[in-house]
């Protein structure tokens, strides 16, 4: 693994604004009986 | 509370930590900040994203989010003919141990941590974080550190930071 490739991550509103969408079809895939395998 | 693992290395995002990021980002984002703040790159395996996206149907969001972890380079881990090798070592261990549950998923993630980890903990390396603490069991995964995150009903998650013992696998896998 290289340590020249490195993450470009910054955790700004885009970010979380990308999240928040995942996490909202998440929520309704599990309401409506597909929910991902959660440990 | 604050991370104290070694700065500059890897940590491989289980799916569970990013299904809990996308469902509860404000609070998630203090473990994406510490690894920032420690120079840490996050790293997913193929398996993991599989798991992820599998049961989104807005897939390419999944895609960005994983991106905005990762980095444009998306560092992600595929399997190869050595990492089934190692995972069939690590299962057969696990068997002699009695422990039998364990996912296929979560013993090729085993063996991908298995890959990169080193025999001593001030060399660079990849550690897992999860929430699964019961399939990274000690005879070869060492807890190394905790983090706790609060959610807004007051219930908390416990992520844990685990390193692969490469000298208890090496005594174990022939025997």
């Amino acid at each position: 693994m290289s340590t020249e490739k490195r993450s470009t991550y910054t955790w700004n509103d885009d970010v979380l604004e990308i999240a928040k969408r995942v996490g909202k079809d998440i929520r309704e895939s599990e309401r409506i009986g597909h929910s991902i395998a959660e440990e | 509370m604050s991370l104290s693992i070694t700065e500059r290395g890897f940590v491989l995002l289980d799916t569970n930590i990013l299904i809990d990021t996308a469902k509860y980002p404000e609070e998630f984002s203090v473990l994406h900040s510490e690894l920032k703040r420690l120079h840490i790159h996050s790293v997913i395996e193929s398996t993991i994203r599989f798991e992820f996206l599998r049961g989104l149907r807005n897939a390419k969001e999944g895609e960005d989010l994983i991106t905005a972890l990762c980095g444009n380079d998306n560092l992600v881990l595929h399997p190869d003919k050595d990492t089934f090798e190692r995972a069939l070592s690590i299962s057969q261990i696990y068997y002699r141990n009695d422990n039998k549950q364990v996912k296929i998923s979560d013993v090729i993630i085993a063996a991908q941590i298995a890959k990169y980890a080193r025999a001593t903990s001030n060399e660079t390396e990849l550690l897992l974080a999860t929430q699964n603490h019961r399939d990274f069991p000690p005879i070869l995964f060492e807890r190394v550190q905790d983090l706790l995150i609060t959610l807004r009903d007051g219930s908390i998650k416990i992520i844990g930071f685990y390193r692969f013992r490469l000298d208890n696998f090496n005594q174990l896998k022939n025997k």
